[in-house]
């Protein structure tokens, strides 16, 4: 009996690999099962050093350049082969887009129980997880009572712990021979920019408060100072002023960044639905009865566009010391 | 209105060659509760650079986000 973490990368590992790798670890810890890792990507090469110090003991390494991009007639097949050979319990992914894809295919085509977007996951008896249901209004503690049980992990919920320096052994696997009905010929970068949203550590966001699409540069100049991602509210991107990749909500993406500064958003609950596991949520507003102050830690009452670079000539003060 | 006169037809499991292990979930909820919330919705007073250099010290010396 084991458990297998699924190692999502984007040409590099991303740091949701190695948080589903520190929550493997524990419930290994808790149920005393034995910690595998999948990586299933174009080369691991020098990013196996990365994964050092994570608990895990395998890392089942299926090398390919077809298996560069995300393929869902690939994937599938190696991790259900791989559940079946290492008698894998637990299996814990990513709840990213393509995580959340490729855990509810596996899931689907072993039969088993699947929690997606767990933002807590623990062993006691059996895997336990909390996951945010109505819009992140409720939380929901389920526990998986089957043979086997997957979770996807939301990002950024936990923090990367390693304990020592032990390297995973890495069992290099060849590609499988399976059928790709749909091959990926290019993926162009979307507009996000280089700091991926959903993993970001610092997110500021705008909303309608921006006054329109001609004054992104003022938020996006913070953004380059903090090296953050930007997000958006729905309403703005409805409006045109954006686009939809950089939504945060229900409707968008959920993120859960260290620090989250909301810069003209109201705070509407399908906002906060994407957002509200923020750790430090920061609030512009010129609106006191926003519902954004209600779920904020700092608060500044006022207009943005005079708020935000007086900011961000605050923070490169301070970057520059 | 015709399908309000339509006979609803019941199935059980077993019409369905099932049994109620089969289509039992593996999965309980155990409990539910409203998400912890402890902002401290500090709402920064004064002219606008003292609001922002206070922050700027929150984010940084407090929070460590910086």
């Amino acid at each position: 009996m084991s458990i297998l973490v699924l190692l999502e990368q984007r040409g590099e590992l991303k740091t949701s690999a190695f948080e589903a790798a520190t929550v493997g670890a524990r419930v290994a810890r808790d149920s005393g099962m034995e910690l595998n890792a999948v990586y299933i990507g174009q080369a691991l090469g020098d990013q196996a050093a990365d994964l050092a110090g994570l608990g895990i003991n395998k890392v089942y390494a299926y090398e390919h350049t077809d298996l560069g991009n995300y393929s869902n007639d690939a994937y599938v097949p190696i991790v259900c082969d791989l559940v079946k050979e290492l008698d894998a319990k637990v299996i814990v992914g990513s709840a990213s887009a393509l995580g959340k894809e490729l855990c509810a295919s596996v899931a689907a085509r072993l039969g088993i129980e699947l929690v997606q977007d767990a933002v807590e996951l623990r062993w006691d008896n059996g895997l336990k997880a909390k996951k945010p249901i109505y819009a992140g209004k409720v939380i929901s503690e389920v526990s998986i009572t089957g043979t086997t049980a997957m979770a996807s992990l939301r990002p950024n919920v936990v923090a990367v712990a390693r304990e020592g320096d032990a390297q995973p052994e890495i069992v290099k696997r060849d590609m499988p021979k399976v059928s790709l009905r749909t091959v990926l010929k290019e993926a162009a970068l979307a507009a996000a920019g280089v700091v991926d949203l959903t993993e970001a550590k610092i997110v500021v966001s705008g909303g309608r408060g921006i006054g329109g699409p001609e004054n992104w540069p003022v938020l996006q100049e913070l953004c380059d100072v903090l090296g953050a991602a930007l997000g958006a509210s729905r309403v703005v991107v409805d409006a045109g002023w954006i686009e939809h990749s950089h939504q945060v909500g229900q409707t968008g993406k959920v993120v859960g960044p260290d620090l989250y500064i909301a810069c003209g958003i109201s705070g509407a609950i399908q906002h906060q639905a994407g957002m509200r596991t923020s750790r430090i949520v920061v609030a512009i507003n010129t609106d006191p009865e926003a519902p954004i102050f209600k779920i904020c830690d700092y608060g500044i009452l006022g207009d943005l566009h005079e708020i935000v670079p007086l900011l961000t000539e605050e923070i490169r003060k301070v970057v520059a010391s | 209105m015709k399908a309000k006169r339509k006979k609803i037809e019941e199935v059980t499991l077993s019409d369905l060659g099932l049994s109620a292990e089969e289509v039992a979930s593996d999965l309980t909820v155990d409990s539910m509760s409203l998400p912890r919330q402890e902002r401290l919705q500090k709402v920064l007073e004064g002219e606008n650079t003292e609001k922002v250099e206070q922050l700027v010290k929150f984010l940084g010396e407090e929070e460590k986000v910086l």
